[in-house]
Order: C-alpha cells, then structure tokens, then sequence
C-alpha cells in the first residue's frame, strides 16, 4: 500500500460540505487541491481565510482608486480558482494567491482608462493643523502616499511585499515572477525614490 | 549602513500608517457572494440547469448573509424609512441610541452632521461627516467608517474602521485616529461631565414628539428599542426607570424577532418580525420588520417566502436606505428560480445604489445573467 505523495498535489478526497464549516483544520494546500476540482465551498473557505490580507496588498498596492479594490480582491480569488491545479507547492498559497493579486493590480493600472480615472480621483491632502505633532506626522503620512502613488508599479510591489507585507524574499520573487536580484534591486530604489520623496518634501 | 537601516525602518513604520481597505462585513459579502457565483459559472460539469440552482444557492446564501452581516450591527429602528430626502451618510444605531442626524446647509454647501447624546453609533461615511458631542466633535473623512461611544453627553470611545478621523475635545489637542485605532478619554467622567449640565435623559413629560427640524436643516429623531446585551453592559442609570418609555406590542415583537435573529433561530425570528409588521403595519419600524423578516426566511431556507415579503418592502418604502440590499437580495431570489428578466430589473435597481459594494454586487449578478 503506498503512503501519501511524496511531494506535489495535495489531492482533497471529498468536497467540502459548507453547510458543516468545519474547515479550518484543512491546510491552505488543500483547499486550493479542492479548488482545482471545481469545489467552490473550498473556494469560499479560501476567501474567508484571506480576503483580509489580500484587500490589505491590493489597498497598499492602489491606494489611489479605492472603488477598484473589492473588484480586483474578487478578479484575485477568481483567477486564484481557475489556475489552481498549476500550483505546485514551491511556496506558501498566501505567497501565491499575492502574486496573483500583484499581477491582477499591474493589469489594472496599465489601463490607460483607469489610469486617469486613478490620478483624477486621488484623496485629498489633510488640511494643515499648525506646528503639532500629530499633524506633522499626518501630513508626512500623506507626503508618503503620495511617493507610493507615484512609483512604478513594479517598484511598489516589492516594496509593499518584502517590506510591508513582510513575505520572504525568494517567495516574493518567485510571486511576482523575477530572479532574486531583480526583486532586491527594486526594493532598493523603491526605498531610495520614497526617502527621497520625504527629505524632499521636509526641506 | 546602521543609520540607512534605521532610516529604512522608520520609512517601514510611516508606510505602515497608510490608510488600508478593510472591508466591513457587507462588503466582504458581497465580494464573497460575486465570486462563488462567477466560480459557479466557470465550472464546467454542470448542467445549465443544476449550474443555476448552484449559483442561487450560493448566490442565496451570500445575499442573506450581506443582509445579516449588515444587520448585526445595527438599530431595530434605523433611518431606512424615515420619509424625508436620504442622508448621504449611513449612521446605524447600535442598541439603545439617542441622536440627530442632519443635513446642514451652509454657503460652503450641504453637509452631513449627527447629534450624539447617548449610545453607540455606527457611521459609514462616502463624504465628510461630522459627530457633535457636548465639548467635543469627531470629523471622518471621505470614505471612512467608525464607531462613536458616547455616554450622558460625554465621549467614551471612538473605534475607526476604515481611513481617518480627528477628535477635538475642547480644551484639548486634536486626535488624529487611523484604520483600526481605538481611542478612549483617560479620564472618564470628570473631564467631559461638568456637573452643571442638566442630565441628558430626563423623563419625558408627555409622549415624545419628533424633534422640531431646525431652519435649513432636516432632522431625524430616533428612540431605538433597547439592545438587552448593550442595556447590561451599562452601568446602571438612577435617572433611567422614570424615563423608561414602555415598548409597543410591535417594539417588543421586533427586539424579540431581532434576538432571535442574532441567536440564528431564522424561523422564530420571521415569525416575530411578523408580528411586529401586524400591530403596527404602517409605521417606519413595520419597514424595518420586513426586512429583517425576509432576511430571516431566506436564511430559513423559504425564499419564496422572502421573495414575497421583499417585494412587499421595497412597495411600502421606496426611498429606504435599504432599498439597494433589499434589491440586491431579490434579485438573486428571482435569478434562482429563472426570473431572468425580473432579476434584472432588481440588478439594475441594485446597481444605481449610491454604497459601491452593493452596486458592484448588482453587476457581478447582471454579468452572471449575461453568462448563462
């Protein structure tokens, strides 16, 4: 009798059943194995168990067009349903489901429609409350938002992924489909544009 | 290289400051109930037929939960019916609330302002919105949505939900608060409690009258129906026996049918909201009990019976906030049973509704009818 795989698929051996909920001692890999045969309340146990991190990439990667946030967390999980069965387990599924949310979000932008719709409807600044701390804080807050709306798309999902998100280097890299090197290198001159953006905007 | 590093974890710790979506319950489910029926759509071993059954029932469940999610939070007397031009900002009640809601016009235009005496508070703002409290004041930003916990005049909490709000106590510095920061005052009664204030509940002397609407401004009085968990949690108030108002037949079925509801007893909770909507049929909280009635059926698994009472809804309270979820819901009602041509008009209703999540719930259930 042979054991489990050794490696590769996780293979789910029912579907779930939603109305019992009792999923949460199935892993990550398996719900996406169950996914990858078509079981959508292994879909819905997915979204409920990320949804929150994912809206958080996708709202630090176009925090400028808030109202295409949901859409693009749903075009996530959706195309997370429909290429299930090519994962093959090099990293975690959160990893993998962020670079589907990172590529889905560089589609996005790299519409020139949506692309002004973005800029036209960038937030306001905060009015100026005087010399308090707060305030000041506030407003290099918004300083930053700014810098981070105006990097490359590729620039700001390293950054958001390695340093915000704080995913590991290599599954970064192989999440947003570079080399190492690449993802490093872009993660350096997106905290060299951002510096610069606030000593710039302090002088 | 120590200082860059220390300048790049600053830069870490500023970024991490920024406003980030966090979607509330509602709009999780909505995100949720579009996804599962576009999943549904992309499964290819279904029969057209058994693929539509399988896109209302997850498409069923997900509307009745948008529906109970949104609904666990708020007042059993909410400002869904009130008859008057609709406020552009969501303000929901939680338990026992005593406040004004209103639209303040100024030469810099017209602005949404709540009075906030007593109670709890629930605020999704889509522009600017102002809370007044005695000394103090909380302004949201566009987009935000917050909390405001606010005891015989006196601020005790502020919670935000999602992007920014600043609270100015007199006397005192502005607080600027983020995306998941609480704020409570230190000092809790002294300091925003100045003993010459007469006391904010007072027995009333005859049955309450609405609220006379100030010039320029349209007001909405509210008296919730107590939330037991909330009354509890209170401290006890001497004031409070003389000015306890006795509830109605049709107040005490709904906070009985609004029990039920949060306990998951759908079809005892159906069976109260019912009985509220009979003793009172005409009032703005008989609106209230057929809403939470349909969402208690659908959740109780009889949608057609939900289908009805929706319906009924939405023809007895055509400007109720609730019209965009009340059509959202009924529409994937109607899409589960092949009323293609009714759903859509549900859908299209739904989608000109001024909350984003809802409308975008609308148009993943007009794409999904455009997919079969």
């Amino acid at each position: 009798m042979s054991a489990a795989p050794s490696r590769g698929r996780v293979v789910p051996l029912r579907r779930l059943d939603e109305r019992r909920a009792a999923v949460s001692d199935i892993s990550d890999e398996a719900l996406l194995a169950a996914c990858g045969v078509g079981d959508t309340a292994a879909l819905g146990a997915l979204f409920d168990r990320h949804h929150e991190a994912v809206s958080r990439l996708v709202s630090r990667l176009l925090s400028a067009e808030p109202s295409a946030i949901d859409d693009l967390v749903q075009t996530t999980f959706l195309e997370a349903w429909r290429a299930a069965k090519t994962f093959r387990g090099a990293g975690s599924v959160r990893s993998w489901i962020y670079g589907i949310a990172a590529n889905a979000v560089r589609h996005h932008v790299r519409s020139a429609v949506r692309r002004r719709g973005a800029i036209a409807s960038l937030p306001e600044p905060p009015p100026s409350r005087g010399p308090d701390d707060a305030a000041a804080r506030a407003q290099l807050v918004s300083r930053l938002a700014a810098a981070m709306d105006a990097l490359p798309h590729d620039l700001r999902a390293a950054f958001v992924l390695c340093d915000l998100e704080e995913v590991p280097g290599v599954e970064a890299a192989r999440a947003l489909g570079v080399r190492a090197g690449t993802l490093w290198r872009r993660l350096h001159e997106a905290r060299r544009a951002l510096r610069a953006a606030l000593d710039g905007g302090a002088r | 290289m120590s200082a860059m590093r220390d300048v790049d974890d600053a830069l870490v710790e500023l970024a991490r400051e920024l406003p980030i979506a966090r979607p509330d319950a509602e709009r999780r489910e909505t995100m949720r109930a579009g996804l599962l029926a576009q999943a549904e759509l992309a499964a290819p071993r279904r029969s057209a037929r058994g693929r539509w059954i399988a896109i209302g029932g997850v498409a069923l469940a997900a509307a009745a939960a948008v529906a109970f999610f949104a609904s666990r939070g708020s007042s059993p007397v909410s400002p869904a019916a009130i008859d008057a031009p609709a406020p552009r900002a969501e303000v929901i009640a939680i338990g026992a609330s005593d406040y004004d809601h209103v639209a303040e016009t100024s030469a810099a235009g017209t602005s949404d302002v709540v009075r906030l005496r007593d109670g709890r508070l629930r605020v999704n703002a889509p522009l600017p919105l102002r809370v007044d409290i005695g000394d103090a004041e909380v302004d949201g930003e566009r987009g935000g949505a917050y909390e405001i916990a606010v005891e015989h005049g006196a601020i005790r909490e502020v919670a935000v939900e999602r992007g920014h709000a600043q609270i100015k106590v007199k006397g005192a510095k502005t607080i600027f608060l983020s995306s998941g920061e609480t704020w409570k005052p230190t000092i809790q009664t002294a300091t925003f409690d100045p003993p010459a204030r007469p006391p904010v509940i007072a027995p009333p002397p005859a049955p309450i009258a609405p609220r006379t609407p100030a010039h320029h401004s349209i007001s909405i009085s509210h008296e919730a129906v107590p939330d037991p968990d909330l009354a509890e949690a209170r401290s006890p108030k001497p004031e409070a026996p003389a000015a306890a108002k006795p509830l109605s037949e049709s107040e005490q079925s709904f906070t009985t049918g609004w029990a039920l509801l949060r306990a998951g007893h759908f079809a005892d909770a159906a069976q109260h909201f019912g009985a509220a909507v009979d003793s009172d049929p005409n009032s703005p909280l008989a609106d209230d009990a057929r809403y939470f009635q349909a969402v208690a059926l659908a959740r109780a698994g009889r949608t057609g019976d939900a289908e009805h009472v929706l319906t009924t809804f939405l023809d007895h309270a055509p400007r109720s906030l609730r019209r965009g979820r009340a059509s959202l819901m009924l529409g994937w009602l109607l899409a589960a049973r092949g009323e293609r041509d009714a759903a859509r008009a549900r859908f299209d209703d739904a989608a000109r509704d001024p909350d984003d999540s809802i409308a975008a719930g609308a148009r993943a259930g007009l794409a999904a009818l455009d997919q079969r």
